[in-house]
């Protein structure tokens, strides 16, 4: 067709536009298809690496290696094993080193460089430590005090994120790596050092799964005895004693519980035959009563008559006184003293009398005797018959008592028979307690990971994915911008050839015949820029991947073609292009001829608004901006995409400042040690806390993330707030709360992968705490939800670097070092952001220079027309120019806040797996910038349409009809 | 007749902006014959002229071609018809401004598998010299002298002429009424001019002036007056 013929004139015409438009989709294109490109080069790298290395499908770690006869059963269920054993050691630079014996079979070391550590005093060291220590191979290094040769420089798949902990943040990749030396010199390393890990990888053949393998191990048996490590061996130590402690202490009890029966069963004899003893002397003391009180009816007759005899011997005396002239009468009284003065008064003179005297007086007496004996007699029987009464009653007491004491040894006899036979029951739960959950302090299992949830595998491919699906995302956005853009430059040109296009129509063209026309040019334009930006895309690709080969561990990247990014980079803009062209084209070229022939256009109701009483520049700019509502619109949409880009660039770079500054300023303690074997007594400069790392699903992923619950007392001088409450309550930190979606008052589930256990928490409060992913709770309330014991601790804090022995400890977190590793990722992300930057400002410049200079065009006849009725050019550029600035304030207003809203829900899944909560920060001065950024770019954008207004000329009106 | 005109009425808007344009027009021309309408602005000439050549339907009435009723076509018959028997020449020329003279009129060539030979058109036309300029680079005379030659290419039996030299001076509309007339002569073109030109009314074999939307007058010339001979 001949009218295509104008395809290349229109071209050249409009190179300016075309050219913007064209560089737009390839720099686009350009960097969407080299983000995406990366990622699949590094996948297929990773997934070659992986499998031509056997990349494992899990990995455990043990307190005792397995034997081989243990190694061989697993095998035979279907999990092969190979023994990682490690040591961390001291490297060049205060780093560490953590050393493995070459690999047989899984996770097998790839070579970049030299050989194998064949022998001994030789190494293979982890690419990027080796290129940030300047080491080279044939090059020595000193590794705990000791020189080796590096005979090699590689990679191995499980270590492809180098860090020293699974939920470390970030890599250090100066401060951590790895090694690899042969097996003489590991063996000679384990001899030396304790503090190894017994690690071992496995892969699966398909019989068994990674949970039928984790129960395996949890059951297989070990000895005990043969635990290497010291510190372990005190624990078990411990934990042995008190088992032994436990079952002697049951024995004894037990033994004592025998006694005890055997005592209450004599006892209860004993209480036996009292009772009866008791019965009969009841029946004895009430006979000897009833005697008793028969005598002592009789005791007044019969001391009446003693008395009466002896007051007779008295009148016989008194008689035979008188008899013998004495003139004396005695009494019952004083006849002794009376007889003994008459005695003493004859004095010898009278024998026979004093005889007489003495014999009266001896009769006197034992009569009197008899008389006193006779009453004490009756005393007595009366004393006794009220003590045999009392006797009597006593002994009913007795009697009942007896019983009762004999009821009551029964049932102590009983009882103690009964607890003696508990007691064994006792002694046996107690042995099988012992036998059976004493046990499990043996379970050998220390950790067990399977590759999909360790970091250290999974999030290289992970971190470019999430680059990916953004850049894939942003280039559909950006294309269907691009493609809407070029639509309203192709109908800036129906607009403007509306007339020939009638009188193309009134000639006998159809519309098909048109639309074709008209599409060829934009559809050439995408499609040649399509295949330019995939190209270039391609060539970058190499750019692109510098940071991610920078920082993760993997051998060298290998160029692959993905059949669907080709697709995505060719196809879809095209497709797009043809779409929307097509459906606006083909709108445009609906028109009936005579209203094409006439440029009648169809008036938007928005440009028949009242204005009021609004100044004429004020009301003649709105009137141009509703008239040229559809650019508007397109330039709203393209300077939004634009901002949206800027958002996303600063919402980064403040993401990681602010991370970078909060880890400074929310982690207090400079030092934080994680122990394995904690010491008995902690250091007094330090600060105890119990620390357990559990997951935690994470909706972002529909996976899992490790997160670290501490319990910390109040006195902690580390956090200033409050973990008073109920016992399942807990506060987390910003960063948790922000990558988990908790709020205060969730229940939360964290998942303890080792023991299949979960644990429900309650969010009490959210605290500022950037570093990691912190959970925290009461320390006591931690050691009764974990079965610790009551002082149980496994973390220190403190100001101080702590004098702990290297085999205790776990890891050590200094504060210097978070930061280093955050700006370390501040650094990586640096060009990404200044990229991000850069092609946001190119976006809105061009858009707004194309759309504006477009809208212009469109409007010459006016400005023409308004040239002619005399106003300057001044006056011009605030009637035009000033209307855009309307749009480009407007869209500020309106799409900061929007993108940064979007910004803020679509970030958390571009930092998804990173184990710290990064919120999209801008800081006010971002703000700022960014403000400052977009009037720069208009004041350029205006100086330079406003060049191209100057260029109108005053004819244009008398060329064309409007 | 070659084409008849019957009883046709046409009205644009509704409510208070309602306008009969055309209110029950008749009339008819032989093969052959240039036709001038002539009548004051908005009196219902161009509308008409439209019609006819299917660029505007009508409320009533019929029109017809050749026998062939065009009023009742759908719109890509009225393509069809359009591309098959009618050229358009206009008072602003809607030359595609970034083809060349020649290839402006193969713009119509291409729509017809009879063409005439471009290279005698642009002979007839004067335009062998400016086949490759473009329209900016021609005067308004030499642009609509393109316009017609894009109309003619496809050998039209019926030319429709909207103020042809409405935006013309004087020497330019002369030069392109005589080319009309040596047009018809050649190619025995059937021709309707719509204009404010009353001198152009001597050059034809029928005048139908309108007013108001009804025809006034409506004769045929017996004597024609050569264009050249025209004044105005």
């Amino acid at each position: 067709m001949i009218l295509n013929k104008r395809i290349i004139r229109e071209l050249k015409e409009n190179w300016a536009r075309y050219g913007a438009l064209a560089f737009l989709i390839i720099f686009s294109l350009g960097l969407v298809v080299s983000m995406a490109g990366s990622t699949d080069v590094v996948n297929y790298t990773i997934d070659k690496n992986n499998e031509k290395n056997q990349l494992e499908d899990g990995e455990f770690s043990v307190y005792v290696p397995l034997t081989e006869n243990q190694q061989q059963e697993l095998e035979k269920m279907g999990a092969r094993t190979e023994a990682a054993f490690y040591v961390d050691l001291s490297g060049p630079e205060k780093s560490v080193l953590r050393i493995f014996k070459n690999r047989n079979s899984i996770n097998t070391i790839e070579l970049e460089e030299g050989r194998l550590a064949d022998h001994r005093g030789e190494i293979v060291l982890e690419k990027h430590y080796a290129e940030k220590h300047g080491i080279r191979v044939g090059q020595s290094i000193e590794v705990d005090q000791k020189n080796y040769q590096v005979t090699g420089i590689g990679t191995v798949p499980d270590y492809s994120n180098v860090v020293q902990n699974v939920s470390d943040v970030l890599a250090d990749l100066k401060q951590f790596s790895i090694g690899f030396v042969s097996e003489s010199e590991f063996n000679q390393l384990l001899a030396e050092d304790i503090n190894v890990e017994y690690n071992y990888s496995y892969k699966l053949d398909g019989k068994l799964t990674d949970s039928e393998l984790k129960e395996k191990l949890v059951d297989l048996d070990f000895d005990k005895t043969k635990v290497a490590n010291k510190y372990m061996q005190e624990i078990i130590d411990t934990i042995e004693k008190g088992k032994n402690d436990l079952s002697g202490g049951v024995n004894d009890l037990a033994d004592g519980t025998q006694k005890l029966a055997n005592g209450a069963n004599s006892l209860k004899q004993g209480s036996n035959e009292l009772a009866e003893g008791a019965g009969s002397l009841v029946s004895g003391t009430d006979q000897l009563s009833s005697g008793l009180e028969e005598l002592t009816n009789s005791n007044t007759t019969l001391n009446q008559a003693a008395d009466d005899v002896f007051q007779g011997m008295l009148a016989q005396v008194n008689s035979e006184f008188a008899n013998m002239g004495m003139t004396v009468t005695v009494t019952g009284d004083n006849y002794s003293s009376v007889i003994d003065s008459l005695i003493k008064t004859i004095d010898g003179s009278d024998a026979n009398t004093v005889i007489v005297l003495n014999t009266m007086k001896a009769q006197l007496d034992s009569y009197k005797a008899f008389k006193d004996g006779l009453t004490a007699y009756t005393n007595g029987v009366e004393s006794a018959y009220s003590g045999s009464v009392e006797l009597s009653a006593g002994a009913d007491s007795l009697h009942q008592g007896s019983e009762a004491v004999a009821n009551g040894v029964n049932t102590l006899s009983n009882g103690s028979a009964e607890l003696n036979s508990g007691m064994g029951e006792l002694k046996n739960q107690v042995t099988n307690f012992i036998n059976e959950n004493m046990a499990y302090q043996y379970v050998n299992l220390i950790t067990f990971l399977e590759a999909g949830d360790n970091q250290r595998i999974t999030s290289c491919k992970s971190d470019a994915a999430i680059n990916k699906n953004s850049a894939l995302i942003a280039g559909v956005i950006i294309l269907t911008l691009i493609a809407y853009m070029i639509s309203v430059f192709v109908i800036h040109t129906i607009d403007k050839e509306s007339a020939v296009i009638g009188a193309l129509y009134s000639m006998g063209y159809v519309k098909k015949e048109l639309l074709k026309h008209f599409m060829i040019l934009p559809m050439l334009v995408v499609t040649a820029s399509a295949l330019l930006g995939t190209g270039l895309g391609f060539m970058l690709i190499g750019e692109n991947i510098k940071e991610n080969v920078a920082y993760y561990s993997y051998p060298g990247y290998a160029m692959v073609f993905p059949p669907y990014l080709l697709i995505y980079g060719v196809l879809l803009p095209i497709l797009i292009a043809l779409l929307v062209n097509y459906t606006v084209i083909n709108s445009k070229l609906s028109l009936a001829p005579l209203k094409l022939l006439r440029r009648e256009k169809k008036q938007h109701q928005l440009t028949s608004i009242d204005l009021k009483e609004m100044g004429f520049i004020n009301r003649y700019r709105i009137r141009q901006l509703l008239r040229e509502i559809r650019g508007n619109i397109t330039l709203f949409c393209g300077l939004s995409i634009a901002i949206l880009l800027m958002v996303f660039g600063f919402s980064i770079y403040g993401s990681i400042s602010a991370y970078v500054n909060n880890v400074a300023s929310d982690v207090e303690y400079n030092y934080l040690y994680l122990l394995k074997y904690p010491m008995e007594t902690a250091p007094t400069d330090a600060t105890k806390a119990y620390t357990e790392s559990l997951t935690a699903d994470l909706y972002l992923t529909g996976g899992e993330m490790d997160v670290t619950v501490q319990g910390i007392d109040d006195q902690n001088p580390y956090f200033d707030f409050s973990l008073d409450g109920e016992k399942n309550e807990v506060v987390i930190s910003d960063s948790v709360a922000s990558k988990f979606g908790y709020r205060v008052g969730d229940e939360i589930t964290l998942f303890d992968n080792l023991t299949d256990r979960n644990y429900n928490f309650r969010v009490k409060a959210v605290v500022n705490f950037a570093s990691g992913l912190y959970i925290f709770m009461d320390i006591k309330d931690m050691r009764e939800l974990f079965g610790q014991e009551e002082d149980y601790y496994n973390t220190l804090m403190s100001d101080q670097e702590l004098d702990i022995e290297a085999g205790r400890i776990a890891t050590v977190i200094t504060v210097d070092k978070m930061v280093a590793a955050a700006r370390q990722m501040f650094t990586m992300m640096y060009g990404l952001v200044i990229t991000i930057l850069a092609a946001s400002v190119l976006l809105f410049a061009i858009v707004m220079y194309l759309l504006v200079k477009m809208m212009i065009d469109k409007s010459a006849f006016s400005i023409s027309l308004i040239k002619v009725f005399g106003y300057n050019e001044r006056e011009i550029k605030k009637l035009y120019l000033g209307t855009t600035f309307y749009t480009v304030a407007l869209t500020t207003l309106i799409a900061i806040p929007a993108s940064k809203m979007i910004i803020n829900k679509i970030y958390p899944y571009m930092v998804s797996n990173v184990s710290a909560g990064m919120n999209a920060t801008m800081s006010p001065q971002s703000y700022l910038i960014m403000v400052a950024i977009i009037l720069s770019a208009y004041a350029i954008v205006n100086f330079m349409v406003g060049r191209h207004l100057k260029k109108i000329s005053l004819v244009e009106i008398l060329k064309e009809r409007e | 007749m070659f084409i008849e005109v019957n009883d046709i009425k046409k009205s644009y808007g509704e409510g208070g902006s309602y306008v009969q344009v055309l209110k029950g027009v008749s009339t008819g021309i032989q093969k052959g014959q240039i036709c001038a309408i002539l009548g004051p602005s908005g009196s219902g000439k161009s509308t008409l002229l439209n019609t006819i050549g299917g660029l505007d339907t009508i409320d009533s009435g019929s029109i017809k071609i050749s026998d062939s009723e065009i009023s009742k076509l759908n719109p890509k018959e009225l393509s069809l018809y359009r591309r098959n028997l009618l050229g358009f020449i206009f008072q602003f020329y809607n030359l595609v401004p970034n083809l060349t003279v020649k290839e402006n009129i193969q713009v119509c060539e291409y729509l017809t598998k009879t063409p005439l030979d471009i290279n005698e058109l642009l002979e007839v036309l004067g335009l062998t010299e400016h086949q490759k300029k473009f329209p900016s680079q021609l005067s308004g005379g030499q642009q609509q002298r393109c316009a017609i030659a894009r109309a003619l290419i496809k050998n039209p039996e019926l030319l429709l002429c909207d103020e042809p030299t409405g935006a013309l001076d004087y020497q330019a509309s002369r030069e392109i009424l005589m080319l009309i007339e040596k047009i018809n002569k050649k190619y025995g073109t059937t021709m309707f001019i719509v204009t404010h030109n009353t001198a152009i009314k001597e050059m034809v074999h029928r005048v139908i002036k309108i007013k108001d939307g009804q025809i006034s007058q409506d004769y045929a010339n017996t004597v024609l007056k050569p264009a050249s001979q025209l004044e105005w």
